[in-house]
């Protein structure tokens, strides 16, 4: 059976698109984004992320703080400096962590757009038999093999 | 537009949140943003509850006591006892308060322990004890307890007395904090303890 998944393949890959002429073999090769297009998307995927992660990074810092200073019940504490650089902090953190969301939301936005920009073409081939232009296969032990010639 | 608002409900979350009456006031009536320091209470406020200062019920020091001469006597100053406390009052316009105390002529090797505390948020009060052997200020240096983060500031002074000798305490606002001049009173608890050295 093993012998034979190389003929199945190949009968697989050209069977759904044979359409032109009757020996033709008509196939679509997927086209592959250069390396420049590859580096523009994954750099700003990448970028996105780390903004993403500063700011959720300066999120949980602001949250600390907050928590820290805030109170919804007595605390018998006196309102210090203290408490007030840490009111500053949360303050400080949060308008970074909204920085940081949004330049990483705006880079992962372009970078879906960048993908979808640069996703490439697809080429068409044809392939044309040679001679009559028919596939024989041979039975082997435990499997098949084809031959062919074609032109491409 | 829904990722806008839920980012901007979950970042809400990261500002503190302070009801009224959490804090006490700090140094210079200090709250936090938004309220205010409530001089009758002592705590930060909302702007709408804020009363003015008032010296309270529970007060025990007795006027007029304004002068060395009008001094109050402290009661219950044994050779060897529990401090007695005073709890007093400096409102605007008479920030002066003296006390005096008899060190018993049967007290030996006594010194006098006299404790001072007062609200950080409103004027500096300061102490001064004196007797036959000159005059001694209190400090915050001197106080075993430390800086306790409740709202108030204890002075305090440690001193050998004669026995048989008679002693004042004076109470009175010294160079500090007074909010520009807007918050010239304060509330004190004062305690005066003989003891041994």
């Amino acid at each position: 059976m093993s012998r034979l998944l190389p003929a199945i393949c190949v009968f697989a890959l050209a069977a759904p698109r044979v359409a032109r002429a009757d020996k033709d073999i008509v196939i679509e090769i997927p086209g592959e984004r250069t390396m420049e297009q590859k580096i523009l998307v994954g750099s700003l995927a990448g970028a996105g992320a780390l903004a993403g992660a500063i700011g959720a990074y300066f999120h949980l810092d602001s949250r600390d703080a907050a928590n820290e200073v805030g109170s919804d019940t007595y605390t018998g504490h006196a309102w210090t400096v203290e408490d007030e650089a840490l009111v500053d902090r949360a303050d400080r953190s949060r308008t970074r962590a909204i920085v940081g969301y949004s330049v990483g939301g705006a880079l992962l936005i372009g970078a879906i757009v960048a993908y979808i920009v640069t996703d490439p073409p697809s080429e068409t081939a044809v392939i044309r038999p040679h001679g009559r232009g028919s596939v024989m296969v041979t039975p082997t032990e435990g499997g098949a093999v084809a031959f062919g010639t074609w032109s491409f | 537009m829904r990722a806008v608002v839920m980012l901007a409900f979950v970042l809400a979350a990261c500002a503190p949140d302070i009801v009224s009456g959490a804090y006490l006031c700090g140094p210079e009536q200090a709250c936090p943003e938004g309220q205010q320091c409530s001089p009758e209470s002592g705590l930060c406020v909302g702007p709408g509850a804020v009363q003015p200062f008032s010296c309270g019920d529970d007060q025990t020091e007795r006027e007029p006591n304004d002068s060395q001469a009008s001094a109050q006597l402290v009661q219950a100053v044994g050779c060897s006892s529990a401090p007695a406390e005073i709890v007093g009052c400096t409102p605007a316009g008479d920030g002066d308060d003296w006390f005096t105390f008899d060190v018993s002529a049967n007290c030996t090797t006594a010194v006098a322990r006299v404790r001072l505390s007062s609200s950080i948020a409103f004027e500096t009060l300061g102490v001064t004890l004196s007797g036959p052997n000159g005059s001694f200020e209190a400090t915050t240096e001197a106080c075993d307890a430390g800086f306790p983060d409740d709202g108030e500031v204890q002075i305090c002074l440690t001193q050998a007395v004669t026995p048989g000798a008679t002693y004042t305490v004076h109470v009175a606002p010294i160079a500090g904090a007074n909010c520009k001049g807007a918050c010239p009173y304060n509330r004190y608890r004062l305690g005066v303890q003989l003891g041994t050295n």
